[in-house]
């Protein structure tokens, strides 16, 4: 798997680029797509809200990824992209993709690439929508470990995330931590047995298929 | 009623001469899940589903694809499939490797919208049943029909009831009794052996209620 990281950084000469504050919204689902973007510095939640008006948390980006790809040729946007944290993006309308497809043929595949990598986001929430609450929790923990090191690990929103209540979080955060799998401190939290947590996850692994081939690994 | 049936995959017709032809046999898989993905599928004529199985066995129809669709293109990062793709019936289809598919993208550029506006249909699709993962009977086919009502914004579904029950897995009678009861409502209507949706967004709301 070629590691999408920083992979469009070539071409943030064809952007333009934005700083915002923590919690801004910089698409919302459903709105006609302007373009897409890149995250240079900073934190931001991607979410989609349910029919029923529930807000599940797709991911979270990490730097050095695009966001909003499906927001290429006035597309919808397929979900909502919110700051959680100071950032810096670079913004390219769809007249800047075209510069780049003419300028540098490469990028053509690089961005396809990265759009794939959301529709398979997509397709781990659905892998997992059945599972074990504890399965779910497992796969997402040892994700968001890998693509971060460390973050600030806040109950409710990663029980967004999952999809599941905050009490439930509760309930499995106490179990690890008393059987010393993970640790909390701080307000961080840090995995102390990640064979044991991935073995948790790969329950019933038959169809699962290459979980690590998600994550985005710090470079 | 109008039906616009030339929309963005149908021009991928000019490009087939790039792709190799097949011919498929109904019941055959065309990629499986978990297989790495190697290229992509145009099909000219036939009918697809293309189905996945959770880890607990269970099996989910995602979509159904009509001749002038694409499939398989989600998986162009050579990654393994996510889905399973079956023809129901017997199928002619065109392949693009992945290789071919970069020749055709530096003769072609604009090709490129016709490979994201692909991916982005089987995202929607996805995030709906992200949404609604525990359809009932009449929604799984009720969203099937829409599925089909988007990507070729044609009112006209052409399909069978025997075509809707193979690709949803469910009984000709449960198709039967449901596409009656719409009748009734008035949500749909049929002619020559296909279906017209008479009101989308009231589709739609029942759908979702």
């Amino acid at each position: 798997m070629v590691n999408l990281r920083y992979i469009w950084r070539p071409f943030l000469k064809y952007g333009q680029m934005i700083k915002l504050e923590e919690n801004t919204t910089i698409y919302y689902q459903g709105e006609v797509g302007k373009g897409f973007y890149y995250l240079d510095k900073g934190s931001v939640k991607i979410t989609l809200l349910t029919e029923k008006g529930a807000e599940r948390t797709v991911n979270y980006v990490p730097e050095g990824m695009l966001l909003g790809e499906n927001g290429i040729n006035k597309e919808p946007y397929l979900t909502t992209a919110v700051t959680t944290a100071p950032s810096v993006l670079y913004y390219f309308t769809n007249e800047a993709m075209l510069k780049i497809y003419e300028e540098e043929p490469k990028a053509v595949i690089l961005f396809t690439n990265s759009l794939l990598y959301k529709f398979r986001l997509l397709a781990e929430i659905i892998t997992f929508l059945n599972l074990p609450v504890e399965q779910q929790m497992a796969h997402y923990l040892v994700k968001l470990v890998k693509e971060n090191e460390e973050f600030p690990f806040n109950q409710t929103s990663f029980a967004r995330y999952v999809g599941t209540s905050r009490i439930t979080v509760n309930k499995i955060i106490q179990k690890w931590s008393k059987e010393k799998l993970i640790e909390l401190s701080n307000q961080n939290i840090y995995i102390k047995n990640i064979s044991k947590l991935k073995e948790i996850r790969d329950q019933n692994s038959k169809n699962i298929g290459d979980l690590d081939m998600l994550m985005l690994p710090l470079m | 009623m109008m039906a616009i049936l030339f929309n963005h995959e149908n021009n991928f017709k000019n490009y087939l001469m790039y792709g190799k032809r097949q011919y498929m046999k109904q019941k055959n898989v065309v990629y499986e899940q978990g297989d790495i993905g190697e290229g992509f599928y145009y099909l000219e004529n036939g009918l697809i589903k293309v189905h996945t199985s959770t880890p607990l066995g269970k099996e989910r129809v995602l979509n159904i694809v009509l001749p002038g669709q694409l499939l398989g293109v989600q998986a162009m990062d050579q990654q393994a499939h996510f889905t399973t793709a079956t023809t129901v019936k017997d199928s002619v289809l065109y392949y693009f490797s992945y290789d071919d598919f970069k020749k055709l993208i530096t003769i072609h550029p604009p090709i490129l919208n016709l490979i994201t506006k692909s991916i982005i249909q089987k995202m929607h699709i996805l995030a709906e049943q992200i949404n609604l993962h525990t359809l009932t009977t009449e929604q799984q086919i009720a969203a099937v029909l829409l599925n089909i009502y988007h990507d070729f914004k044609s009112y006209e579904i052409p399909l069978t009831q025997k075509d809707l029950a193979t690709c949803t897995g469910l009984t000709r009678i449960t198709v039967y009794k449901t596409l009656k009861k719409w009748k009734e409502k008035k949500l749909i209507d049929s002619k020559n052996k296909r279906f017209l949706i008479k009101n989308p967004d009231l589709l739609k709301n029942y759908l979702f209620q």
